[in-house]
């Protein structure tokens, strides 16, 4: 939800005045391309999926120490203009050595949302293609009432690549996560 | 929203009830062999939808082709879309059957965002106008005032590419000559 009729971008200062206040002590805000969002509350369907996802990459990352898996508070403050909050996230020990102590400043090499029905095209694309053009691999937008993943990546010419991956098919991370491998079907409760 | 009717139909008999004169049957489409019922169209969708086609049956039909507003495409045996507006090669149009209310997939649709519309639901739709044949769909996002070119690439993936209120839309190589400021689609 966009807070006010914008007249100018807004920075990270903005957003940390905006969620000091008392009023806003239980919410969740992203600062998205310079606009402030407010994360909508979670349901029990979409918090499960990112729990799973979490599960599955936490399994494969963390015995081989490969990087960080984040939940869904986990921020991602990039630049003066974005502050992301994805459902889950891969960051990769290449990349990020040591565990910062605050928010991390680099883009997650993967990022994972999930989509609840009355989520907006628009906006579910917009936030994906923010994570690529800002340093992402890899973005999941899992939807969860039909049982299927967008992944999206950015190809060179600078669109967006979409390809989806049903309910019989695998998440598999190549380039990211060699020998990873996740049934989508193992993503969504029964 | 679309509203799923627990309703399997035979195009044949989709097509007649497309057929039917009220307002409500314009505003469906099979999908999988499910009627469904679109969000009606509001002005504004009206509005940028007219502009395009507007701007593009003026430089399609010296082109051996045709623009259809707001009329149904047959993409598959299960499966007959609405979109917007249609740009089709003169022969297809002319092989359509006269009673005919539905048109073979078209090479060009465009079609128009809802707020009821579900993310899933218009991807989906963009990919089936696309696997049918159809070589681009453009999305108009009225409210951001953005326009969605999609493709598919040689991999079978959904190719976006997003154009703001300082780009130009042109014909994609299927209308030769076609250019239009993306601002002069939406209102001001």
């Amino acid at each position: 939800m966009t807070i006010e009729a914008q007249t100018r971008l807004y920075t990270q200062d903005d957003l940390r005045d905006l969620e000091a206040r008392p009023e806003n002590a239980d919410k969740f805000f992203e600062l998205i391309e310079g606009v402030i969002v407010e994360v909508a509350g979670t349901s029990a369907k979409p918090t499960t999926i990112a729990a799973r996802i979490s599960f599955y990459l936490n399994a494969h990352v963390l015995p081989l120490n490969l990087g960080w898996i984040t939940s869904a508070d986990g921020r991602f403050e990039l630049g003066s203009i974005d502050n992301l909050i994805p459902d889950t996230a891969f960051v990769s020990r290449a990349r990020q050595p040591q565990l910062p102590d605050g928010s991390f400043t680099i883009a997650p090499d993967l990022a994972v949302e999930v989509v609840s029905p009355s989520d907006n095209l628009r906006a579910v694309q917009r936030k994906a293609k923010r994570y690529l053009i800002l340093g992402s691999t890899v973005v999941w937008v899992v939807y969860p009432d039909d049982q299927a993943v967008e992944v999206y990546r950015l190809l060179p010419d600078g669109n967006v690549s979409l390809q989806e991956v049903e309910v019989t098919g695998t998440l598999e991370l190549p380039d990211l996560l060699p020998g990873f491998s996740l049934p989508v079907s193992k993503v969504f409760p029964k | 929203m679309t509203i799923k009717k627990a309703l399997h139909l035979n195009s044949d008999e989709f097509s007649g009830l497309v057929a039917q004169k009220d307002a409500r049957s314009q505003r469906i489409e099979l999908v999988d062999g499910l009627l469904h019922e679109l969000p009606p169209s509001y002005l504004l969708h009206a509005f940028v939808a007219a502009s395009i086609g507007i701007a593009l049956g003026a430089q399609a039909n010296g082109q051996r082709g045709r623009v259809l507003n707001t009329y149904h495409y047959q993409l598959s045996p299960q499966d007959i879309r609405l979109c917007a507006v249609g740009y089709l090669p003169v022969d297809a149009v002319s092989r359509v059957i006269v009673p005919s209310v539905v048109a073979p997939p078209p090479l060009l649709a465009v079609d128009v965002a809802s707020p009821e519309m579900s993310p899933r639901w218009l991807l989906d739709k963009v990919r089936a106008f696309l696997k049918a044949g159809t070589k681009q769909v453009w999305v108009l996002y009225p409210v951001d005032k953005v326009i969605d070119i999609a493709r598919l690439d040689s991999n079978g993936a959904l190719s976006l590419i997003t154009l703001d209120s300082s780009a130009h839309l042109d014909g994609g190589g299927l209308i030769s000559g076609f250019s239009l400021p993306v601002s002069k689609v939406f209102p001001k």
